[in-house]
């Protein structure tokens, strides 16, 4: 009996703890939001953790942001359950239409997707746009085919086969990826599309960024895109490619910024895949973060807005200090100052949140 | 003193209707909770059921671009991985588990029970993290290996990468093993010593004793381990989703990548924005609750009729 | 009779191979586990958030006080359905009604784990409109109630029937013999299937998913996202950096840690406390 009570007490006392525990943090705080919530794109990932970090310490706002992919970032934004998502593809049409409320798109910085490929000795590669779609067709199948060859006179080619690597998961990254094959390939684009998710006709998947890399690192032979970054910290080789005024171009940071030259439109929805700057590299594209434009919706508070949109603010000012020590590219001013407007015409109840 | 008496009496009564509610209450949850997780999953699934039909299930072509979706290559995913475990792991489960209960004594029985109690309760992550870093390289050598013996360009071409079908199947049949081992021994253990001990006293073998008496004893409620151990098999995720390689198309080969219903969900579900490619990833889920409902339940009736007879 | 000899040595040698064989592929698999994991242990592991990107050092803080708090939480909500509906089976176990609910109970305990995650999704996150621990710990609340119905039953059936009589004949009733009687002397098997069941929802990592998210910060507020250590480990072992690959195996250690705790560290205490006590 005795036993049997002080059981059941000491389950009691467990579980109130539990609970209180658990309830202390959503309790209090109703002027000062320090908690914003956003999940999307995998590629600025590692750009977003260090701006996040340094956010959190200059103003104690953290900032929880989850790579799950551009699609996951856009499917969270219009099921609202997070703050932001983040693309590395602007919206279509119909996925605006499914968010219900005009949604602003602000560019973060400038990426480059790159072919990174695992050879011994890793030679450097030249290759072009109907080259890369053959090989991601499955038509080119070895290493040492005459179209390779004819490009690379100087390298070895091996007798091997190509394993080609593409993401298994909805990402913006294959969304830039496939529009730059189909803006070069009329072929890939009757066959395959563009899209954050394609039927791949050859090749194995890898999940996110990091699946992709490492599964090129892991397997002789292997082809696949990644964004430079994760060329750059990982140390992989990365391919040059002829852009559109016929120069090949090895991927930099000077060089995808400089596909960002040239008219941009105020809501800064443009794909500059396949630009005519004649020192673009060819892959190259903003990556947004996406709210919405009225913030008073699903019970939010004008304090959890404002928070946003000083977090965006500085993510377009000081937080650009940033991009470059992770290798992407900064916006060029013409874009901050667009990307300022637009933050600064979010509402809050019809109202300017700037202060 | 009297009306005292019924007072305490009536309270204990209220009591006892308490307690009976609440665990009547508790039981009645349990229940609605499979209803409520079916309406749930046909409902959300709707759109799904809506564009595609019953055909849905033996559709082969799954492309979120087209917006065509069909689970033929995932339920073909989950029925050759799911089987491809249990026949691998079968014959090493029974082995094992005759071991442990003729051979072994009692001081090497006991610490490979525990091992293999212990291994039963390894998360399934953690089965995919060392199936992702160890097994996986290993199965790729493999592949290389046997695509030079048979001299099959296709298949080396098809990837030297070691994720795919192979992977998921030994990985599965390894995971399982703990279960289904421990299950047979359970009922090795209660076969009647009297039984074997006469058989062994006409004569008989070791192994005429477990052919003729143990194995004939145990076959019911072997069989029904079995079945819930492929029920284990088909809705297995994590281990699955890091080392199928997550392929959308009809495999060829047991090298190819591929996905299971559950692997399918893991890696697509919060990535996919149309409604349609969302409710057809609901309709995956439940193609696998309907399955893993069916295959337990009628495990779990093959074992209870082994119990009564 | 030389030929069955023959078989019977043949098929000795076949069983003891292959018990032999599956035993050093466990071995092998433990061993790999274990030290993989304790390489790239220290202090910071325990005490600190993961690093940010190319530095160093750094741990699993984040997601240990997460498994914890979902574990504890989702016990919490599973213990008193689990727990009744048990003793609902057990008290009625003739009745058609009964043998329903302990179908159930075998059915869900065979429902994928990734059909719980979307369950949770569905129901709670989209509905709620936040990933939340909570809701992580309600999902895995639906993994823990069958398994602790089915044990609370079982362990109440091996009450012996001469203990619940004497009861009765002193004139005692039902609930009270169920509590004070049955349950007394079930305590400690229920508290060890309380604490299996435990062990067995902390490694889960598909219903997380879609539910607690992960985050990379310290989170002690229920209704937020909230990293776990098997949500972490799934992150870490896809990624191309080595320092986040082997921080996988260390806290795939860890996890293993708290599951061998849960599952045979408190039940030894619980069994000396339950014992002394009584």
């Amino acid at each position: 009996m005795k036993t049997n009570r002080r059981f059941v007490t000491a389950t009691a006392v467990v579980i109130t703890a539990v609970l209180m525990l658990s309830g202390c943090g959503s309790t209090g705080q109703p002027s000062a939001v320090k908690a914003l919530t956003g999940a999307g794109a995998t590629f600025p990932y590692p750009l977003y953790f260090k701006m996040f970090d340094v956010y959190a310490g200059a103003t104690g706002v953290k900032v929880n942001y989850n790579s799950i992919g551009s699609g996951g970032g856009i499917r969270a934004l219009t099921d609202k359950t997070v703050d932001f998502g983040a693309s590395d593809a602007y919206l279509t049409d119909e996925e605006e239409a499914a968010m219900g409320a005009p949604v602003l798109h602000i560019p973060t910085c400038i990426g480059a997707v790159v072919l990174s490929y695992n050879l011994e000795g890793n030679p450097a590669l030249s290759l072009d746009g109907p080259i890369v779609a053959d090989i991601f067709l499955g038509t080119i199948k070895k290493w040492n085919d005459p179209s390779i060859a004819s490009l690379n006179p100087g390298a070895a080619l091996p007798d091997l086969p190509i394993t080609v690597v593409h993401r298994s998961d909805g990402s913006g990254t294959t969304s830039i990826f496939t529009s730059y094959l189909s803006a070069v390939s009329s072929h890939w684009n009757s066959a395959v599309g563009a899209g954050k998710s394609v039927s791949w006709p050859a090749g194995i998947g890898g999940k996110g960024n990091d699946g992709v890399a490492g599964m090129i690192s892991q397997n002789k032979g292997a082809i696949g895109y990644i964004e430079l970054v994760y060329a750059e910290q990982s140390a992989m080789p990365a391919a040059s490619l002829r852009n559109s005024s016929g120069a090949f171009i090895k991927p930099s940071l000077s060089s995808s910024a400089a596909a960002a030259i040239g008219i941009l439109p105020d809501d800064l929805r443009v794909m500059i895949v396949n630009s005519p700057a004649p020192d673009a590299y060819p892959i190259s594209a903003f990556t947004w973060i996406l709210v919405y434009k009225e913030q008073q919706y699903a019970g939010r508070t004008l304090q959890q807005a404002q928070a946003l949109h000083n977090m965006l603010t500085w993510v377009l000012t000081d937080g650009q200090s940033v991009n470059e020590s992770l290798y992407y590219a900064k916006l060029p001013q013409a874009a901050v100052e667009k990307a300022l407007a637009l933050v600064n015409s979010m509402t809050y109840g019809g109202a300017t949140i700037a202060q | 003193m009297v009306a005292r008496q019924s007072r305490s009496d009536r309270r204990e009564l209220v009591r006892e209707r308490v307690f009976d509610a609440v665990s009547l209450t508790a039981a009645v949850a349990l229940v609605a909770t499979i209803v409520l997780f079916f309406l749930q999953l046909f409902i959300a699934s709707r759109d799904s059921r809506a564009a595609f039909g019953l055909p849905f299930l033996w559709r082969s072509e799954w492309n979120p671009v087209t917006e065509q979706f069909g689970a033929l290559p995932m339920i073909v995913g989950t029925l050759i991985t799911g089987f491809g475990a249990l026949l691998v792991s079968t014959p090493f489960a029974l082995g094992v588990a005759i071991f442990l209960a003729d051979y072994a004594s009692k001081r090497v029985a006991g610490p490979v029970k525990s091992l293999i109690g212990l291994l039963g309760g390894l998360p399934s992550v953690i089965f995919g993290l060392w199936g992702l870093f160890v097994l996986v390289p290993l199965v790729s050598r493999f592949e290389v290996w046997f695509g030079h013996l048979v001299g099959s360009e296709a298949l080396v071409t098809a990837g030297t990468t070691g994720v795919g079908l192979l992977s998921a199947i030994l990985l599965l049949a390894i995971m399982i093993l703990p279960f289904s081992a421990s299950l047979i021994l359970e009922s090795l253990i209660v076969v009647p010593a009297e039984l074997r001990e006469g058989a062994l006293a006409l004569g008989a073998t070791k192994w005429d004793t477990i052919q003729n008496i143990e194995l004939p004893y145990v076959r019911r409620s072997t069989v029904g381990a079995l079945v819930l151990a492929l029920g284990r098999a088909l809705g297995e995720t994590m281990a699955v989703t890091m080392v199928i390689g997550n392929g959308i198309r009809m495999p060829h080969s047991l090298f190819d990548p591929s996905n299971t219903l559950a692997s399918a969900i893991a890696n697509q579900f919060l990535e996919a924005t149309s409604p349609l490619y969302i409710s057809s990833l609901i309709e995956l889920g439940l193609v696998l609750f309907v399955l893993a409902i069916l295959i337990n339940v009628a495990a779990r009736m093959i074992l209870r009729r082994g119990v009564e007879t | 009779m030389s030929g069955r000899k023959v078989k019977n040595g043949l098929m000795s040698v076949l069983v003891a191979a292959a018990a032999v064989l599956i035993i050093a592929v466990l071995l092998v698999m433990m061993w790999h586990i274990f030290f993989s994991g304790v390489r790239y242990l220290n202090w910071d592991f325990f005490t600190k958030p993961p690093a940010v990107f190319g530095e160093s050092g750094g741990g699993v803080f984040n997601a240990i006080v997460g498994t914890v708090l979902i574990t504890l939480v989702a016990s919490a909500i599973g213990t008193p359905f689990g727990m009744f509906a048990g003793i609902y089976v057990a008290e009625h176990e003739e009745q058609r009604f009964a043998s329903a609910v302990r179908l159930c109970a075998d059915a869900l305990q065979g429902v994928p784990s990734i059909v719980i995650g979307i369950f949770g999704y569905t129901f709670l996150v989209a509905r709620f409109r936040s990933y939340s621990a909570l809701s992580a710990s309600i999902a895995l609340a639906f993994m823990f109630i069958p398994t602790t119905a089915r044990v609370t039953e079982e362990v109440l059936l091996l009450v012996p029937s001469s203990l619940k009589e004497a009861a009765y004949a002193l004139g005692a009733r039902r609930s009270n013999v169920i509590w004070n009687v049955s349950i007394k002397s079930a305590a400690s098997g229920i508290t060890s299937g309380l604490l299996t069941s435990m062990a067995r929802i902390a490694g889960e990592t598909a219903p997380l998913l879609f539910t607690a998210f992960g985050s990379r910060y310290v989170e002690w507020n229920m209704l937020r996202p909230m990293s776990a250590l098997p949500l972490q480990i799934y992150i870490d072992a896809s990624s191309p950096y080595p320092a986040q690959q082997q921080q996988a195996w260390s806290a795939a250690f860890v996890l293993i840690l708290i599951i061998l705790l849960l599952q045979y560290g408190m039940r030894f205490v619980i069994s000396r406390v339950l014992r002394v006590k009584a």
